[in-house]
């Protein structure tokens, strides 16, 4: 068996040049403020609905006590604390083969997506993120999806043309 | 609706032209109709007016026939077409090029019949029910196999015999032993022509045996049957309880002759299970295509696309990895949730025979084994973090639910924990990885089983770096892929560098 060809270096990453590393725009964080702030409302009232009222049999403090967790996590965690550290976090890189997310707060991951992997990209707006001209693009692959969440709507669009491009995906379009 | 025509100057036989599936679906549809009205009728059958059963069976008749006059299925210029449904018509076109698996199968009236159920599976997976023919004959079958042959539809200008399905008329012999070419069952009886190639495996009794004692059905069987049991002594009176473990099992000794027999019924159902799905298992690598067949009763064969093949799994359950056995299984795009047994390649084999195996059945993979680079000692405590506090937290929950513990339960409130350490310990251990220039391997402990992934590196989907607060203090963090199948494998705890070199490696775009 003959030797083989060195393997040639690899390329770097896309986020490995920090200049072309993108970030959300500022109105993301008040936006991801509100939402988690109504979210934890609704999923407080809920928790206390069953816990308070629904659901009688285990003790009061055991009961109590979930309702006080899941209002610390959805009110405290979701809504005060983990805005400022996403939106600190989060950034996209682009190239031409190769698409590379950072995202997350407990847990933050990096992502790449390369572009022949691209199956399908979607835009979703709710109403909220209406309110606040916010989008999240969903660049879904054979493996899963991958979210951007709270990009700019605008850049949302040009990013989604980009990548589709790349993708090739308008071939099929 | 009629069939395009062919175009004028491509050879038609390429081509499977509209067809019906073969009568025998009158019978099985309308089987399956009454058996899903089984609880009706058993319910209402005292309290119905006799007429209203003929209407039934009437209804489920016209049902039946118009099923079958309106499903019809078609290869035309390398597009599949399976056109059915009543009332509401449905059309499916799938480029056959896309078609990542083919499955057949045949339960016991199926086999009395003489004909096979098929299944097609495509990348998007989910729907593969949609993709299903209920009813073909053995010679269709073949036909349709060489029509959607990954070689086939590359070159077309000779017909390829379709191989049969594997040996299983065959004689069970040991593990890779060559049989001869030109095995036949019924399949090789029908009017095409076929050329059988050699097994790669097969699976012997001996194995199907070791199979059975290691595998989970026994002791899921065995707690399923004391569950029933412990039920019924609370639900029956007390003095019909007595009586009945008197006239079972004697006067005295109830409970141990009634453990025993637990046992033993567990053992039997357990090996009937086991036989059932695995038994006659064999591996046959049939040009672009891999082919497996098992079942006793009822027989079931798979195809596999070679190409569609991302990755293969060596799984070693807790027992079976303590005497040297292990699964292999394959990751196919679009079937990450499928049921276990339709990703086996070969269900049991020697350890050390598991890479020659994956070599002769899957040379495209190029797997070099070589040993694994662990994980660095001073990470390895960390392995302990989450099943040891899933283990407090059961302990916990157990504490809560079942009150303070007194006695024997104070053992069982401390188990979850002591688990929880030896799972740390064990996938701390297990944890290793590699890379070529064609794979990537990473090994992990699952709960029990430990499981070696084998990947092509430039056919993995996503790459994701994970790392916590903790592990960013302390400079490391986890690796992540995703396949084509959604099922995701990877590793822990790896210092940055390592994690980097992996990144820049594993599933990048070819170099140009």
């Amino acid at each position: 068996m003959s030797p083989s060809p060195p393997d040639p270096a690899p390329e770097p990453l896309p986020g490995d040049d920090h200049a072309a590393r993108q970030r959300l725009p500022a109105r993301t964080r008040s936006y991801w403020h509100l939402r988690g702030l109504l979210t934890g409302l609704v999923a407080t009232a809920a928790a206390t609905g069953l816990f308070g009222f629904l659901i009688t049999g285990p003790p009061a403090w055991l009961r109590w006590t979930v309702i006080g967790l899941v209002a610390a996590w959805t009110l405290l965690g979701q809504a005060m604390i983990a805005p400022p550290i996403r939106y600190r976090v989060t950034w996209f890189a682009l190239s031409e083969r190769e698409l590379e997310i950072q995202h997350g707060w407990l847990v933050v991951s990096r992502t790449v997506v390369p572009m022949n992997r691209v199956q399908y990209l979607q835009v979703e707006r709710g109403p909220l993120a209406r309110r606040f001209r916010l989008a999240n693009l969903h660049v879904h692959t054979a493996g899963g999806m991958v979210p951007l969440r709270g990009m700019d709507d605008p850049e949302a669009e040009r990013i989604r043309g980009r990548i589709s491009a790349l993708a090739h995906l308008e071939d099929d379009l | 609706m009629s069939a395009p025509p062919d175009p004028p100057g491509r050879a038609p036989r390429d081509d499977l032209p509209f067809r019906r599936l073969h009568p025998a679906y009158l019978l099985i549809s309308g089987g399956r109709a009454l058996r899903s009205l089984l609880p009706v009728i058993a319910v209402g059958i005292w309290r119905i007016p006799g007429w209203t059963i003929g209407v039934v069976a009437g209804l489920v008749a016209v049902f039946a026939v118009a099923g079958w006059l309106t499903k019809r299925y078609a290869i035309l210029h390398g597009v599949f077409h399976l056109q059915s449904g009543v009332l509401n018509r449905t059309v499916h076109t799938v480029p056959i090029t896309r078609i990542t698996a083919v499955d057949a199968s045949r339960g016991i009236v199926q086999r009395l019949l003489r004909v096979w159920g098929v299944t097609l599976r495509t990348p998007a997976g989910g729907d593969t029910r949609s993709l299903h023919l209920a009813c073909v004959t053995a010679a269709e079958l073949a036909r349709l196999r060489t029509a959607l042959a990954p070689h086939h539809r590359a070159a077309s200008a000779a017909p390829v015999a379709a191989g049969p399905e594997p040996g299983p008329a065959g004689p069970a012999t040991v593990i890779a032993r060559q049989l001869g070419a030109g095995a036949t069952d019924d399949v090789g009886s029908a009017s095409v022509a076929i050329t059988a190639p050699e097994p790669l495996a097969v699976l012997d009794s001996r194995t199907l045996a070791v199979a059975t004692v290691t595998g989970v059905s026994i002791p899921l069987i065995f707690a399923g049957l004391s569950a029933a049991w412990e039920r019924a002594r609370a639900l029956l009176p007390r003095d019909t309880l007595r009586r009945l473990e008197q006239q079972l099992f004697g006067p005295d000794g109830a409970t141990v002759l009634i453990l025993v027999a637990i046992a033993v019924a567990a053992v039997v159902i357990g090996s009937l299970l086991t036989a059932q799905r695995m038994a006659r298992f064999t591996l046959v690598r049939d040009g672009d295509v891999l082919r497996t067949s098992r079942g006793l009763f009822s027989q079931q064969t798979a195809t596999i696309t070679v190409a569609r093949v991302h990755a293969v799994r060596l799984v070693e359950g807790w027992l079976r990895r303590r005497l040297g056995w292990c699964a292999v299984e394959v990751e196919i795009s679009g079937a990450g949730t499928a049921p276990s047994g339709e990703r086996t390649l070969f269900p049991l084999l020697r350890r050390e025979q598991a890479a020659a195996l994956v070599e002769r059945a899957l040379p495209e993979l190029h797997w070099v084994p070589a040993p694994l680079t662990p994980v660095p000692r001073a990470s390895r405590r960390r392995f302990l973090t989450v099943p040891v506090w899933i283990g407090v937290g059961v302990a916990a929950l157990g504490w809560l639910v079942f009150g303070r513990p007194t006695d024997w339960w104070a053992v069982l409130v401390a188990l979850p924990p002591v688990l929880g350490v030896l799972i740390g310990v064990a996938q701390a251990r297990a944890a290793g990885w590699a890379l070529d220039r064609e794979t990537v391997v990473f090994r992990g402990h699952r709960v029990l089983a430990r499981v070696t992934t084998v990947a092509r590196l430039h056919r993995v989907q996503l790459t994701q770096r994970r790392q916590t607060w903790w592990q960013r203090r302390a400079g490391i963090a986890s690796l992540r892929i995703t396949l084509a199948s959604r099922r995701t494998t990877g590793i822990r705890h790896l210092p940055l560098d390592e994690i980097r070199g992996l990144r820049l490696r594993v599933g990048r775009p070819a170099p140009r």
